[in-house]
């Protein structure tokens, strides 16, 4: 509890030093990019790193939530806070829905079913122009902060990514975070010690997918312009390498992966699309190299050097 | 307090369990024997609601568990351990009993540490309280298993083959120790390679073949019965081979 608590402190911390320390808009810019996909990578671990669900489509909840709040508010006029939380609320059910039958498939299975799930959302946010638009996109969405500059974003994004953080951190700590890791280790095991391993999954994806809804929410009205796009696999697997590369079934390795990441992201610029070859080669590497992830090699460095010293 | 009638498992056209009854009596051990593939395991996972039976009925303490989930099966009593050790391998050994705690009884239960504490002490594995499951040796992972079983409070307890892979002097370990479980009122339903383990425990056995029911009583009975004699060492030879000439 104390932990987690302070965690949240850091991270509040860190992002209420940052404006001082920079007012140029387009370093504020990486760093709500950085926060926004920190809680997208943090979250996507919790299905891999922790429950052992690999989800392929999840970019497609964080875009769920964004049209969700960009059309209710544009749409219907509703104010910001439900608009957001309708975001949530959208993509936390259908997320659930569409895992109901992956629940009786494997984890292969489930990585296609979400991956196809995800291109079906894409392409009927393409081809639906009546209510999205198609690919043109959705604009004039209303901002959060009218006329504020850059810094009002760093701050809300970072008090979100704190929560985040901090709910994250008290379920893996819970007793249910300790059933998430039994379930990746023996399903089977897992359900004869008496653990609703179907429910866990469905809640926890729920609650993954909800998390996602919201910062889609935050993004729409941060950027004000979506479009079909944002469903794309190439989100997805963006969220993934971070993951990956920072440290998988960690709690703060997918927040230091999406850090490093999408600022090398940036230095590869020049790169354009092929920027995705990048982040497969990310994946590619860390699988292969380093599996515990950027965490993990911080980590073992650590007791290297204390080892040194001590002796 | 366990009653299995006429249960039947298929998987398409191979009928794994056939028509299989048999009870179990409150604080009694009963032993499940049979050669390979006469479908002990798929019992024992109709039991504890891995698969649901084809056909037939199982009923615990009164209630008819056939077609429970497994985790609702747990809550009512029945614990189990696997022929291939599953413990939970990247949690501690005390993280694994304290899973069976927290998720194993229909009210969380309140101590669980000191509990969990209790229950590896008994087992013989609180040294090891901290250790990662998955670095323990074969012994120590059924011993755990059996722990993991124990804290989901069951009065019934299945185990698959907890002495197969032991050393005689771990797989007496074992046997004490079920004993001494079966003392504290648990009973007990084995599936075993190992015959030494069955007929020390065993107040009856149950032998399977091919699926079926083939013998049903105490162990000395059951050692002597023509059919189990057949099933285990094959037919009597009708043509005279002579030992030590190559055929």
């Amino acid at each position: 509890m104390k932990k987690s608590l302070l965690i949240g402190l850091v991270i509040m911390a860190l992002g209420l030093v940052v404006p001082s320390v920079t007012d140029s808009e387009y370093y504020l810019h990486l760093f709500v990019l950085a926060a926004m996909f920190g809680v997208l990578a943090v979250y996507w671990n919790l299905l891999d790193g922790y429950l052992g669900l690999i989800h392929f489509g999840y970019a497609a909840f964080f875009a769920l939530g964004a049209y969700t709040s960009a059309l209710v508010t544009t749409r219907l006029g509703w104010p910001l806070l439900p608009a957001f939380a309708a975001g949530g609320v959208v993509a936390a059910v259908i997320g659930g829905l569409i895992i109901i039958p992956c629940l009786r498939m494997g984890s292969y299975a489930t990585a296609i079913v979400t991956l196809a799930f995800a291109e079906i959302m894409r392409i009927t946010a393409t081809s639906w122009t009546a209510l999205t638009k198609g690919e043109m996109g959705l604009w004039g969405i209303p901002p959060i902060f009218e006329g504020a500059g850059r810094t009002p974003y760093v701050y809300l994004i970072t008090a979100i990514l704190a929560a985040a953080v901090v709910v994250l951190s008290l379920i893996v700590r819970s007793y249910t975070g300790l059933a998430y890791v039994a379930i990746k280790d023996d399903e089977t095991a897992a359900a004869t010690t008496g653990i609703p391993v179907k429910r866990i999954k469905l809640t926890g994806t729920m609650v993954s997918c909800g998390v996602a809804g919201v910062v889609g929410a935050f993004y729409a009205h941060y950027i004000l312009t979506i479009t079909p796009a944002l469903f794309g696999i190439a989100y997805t697997i963006q969220i993934m390498a971070m993951s990956l590369f920072g440290g998988k079934g960690t709690l703060l390795g997918p927040l230091l992966g999406a850090a490093v990441l999408l600022l090398m992201g940036e230095g590869f610029r020049f790169m354009e699309n092929y920027r995705l070859i990048m982040y497969g080669l990310v994946i590619i590497a860390t699988v292969m190299l380093f599996p515990e992830g950027l965490i993990g090699v911080v980590k073992r460095g650590g007791r290297l050097v204390s080892r040194r010293s001590g002796s | 307090m366990l009653n299995v009638n006429h249960v039947t498992k298929r998987f398409g056209g191979l009928t794994a369990v056939d028509e299989v009854s048999f009870g179990l009596e409150m604080g009694r051990i009963l032993g499940l024997v049979g050669p390979n593939g006469s479908g002990k395991t798929t019992l024992f996972n109709c039991i504890s609601g891995l698969f649901p039976p084809s056909s037939g009925r199982i009923v615990f303490q009164e209630k008819d568990i056939t077609g429970l989930k497994p985790h609702r099966i747990c809550r009512l009593g029945i614990g189990r351990t696997f022929q291939l050790v599953k413990p939970f391998h990247s949690l501690s050994v005390k993280e694994n009993v304290i899973l069976g705690l927290a998720f194993g009884h229909r009210d969380r239960p309140a101590g669980l540490r000191a509990q969990a504490m209790e229950i590896l002490e008994f087992v013989g594995l609180s040294g090891k309280a901290e250790n990662k499951a998955g670095g323990l040796i074969l012994a120590e992972r059924k011993k755990l298993e059996i722990a993991r079983a124990l804290a989901t409070g069951p009065s019934l307890l299945l185990l698959d083959e907890v002495a197969s892979g032991l050393t005689e002097s771990e797989s007496e370990g074992i046997i004490a120790l079920l004993k001494e479980i079966n003392e504290r009122g648990l009973s007990l339903l084995i599936v075993e390679h190992v015959m030494a383990v069955i007929m020390s425990l065993s107040h009856r056995v149950v032998v399977l073949s091919d699926g079926r029911k083939i013998a049903d009583g105490p162990p000395d009975e059951v050692a002597n019965d023509q059919n189990v004699i057949d099933v285990y060492l094959g037919e009597p030879p009708t043509t005279q081979v002579e030992a030590g000439e190559p055929s």
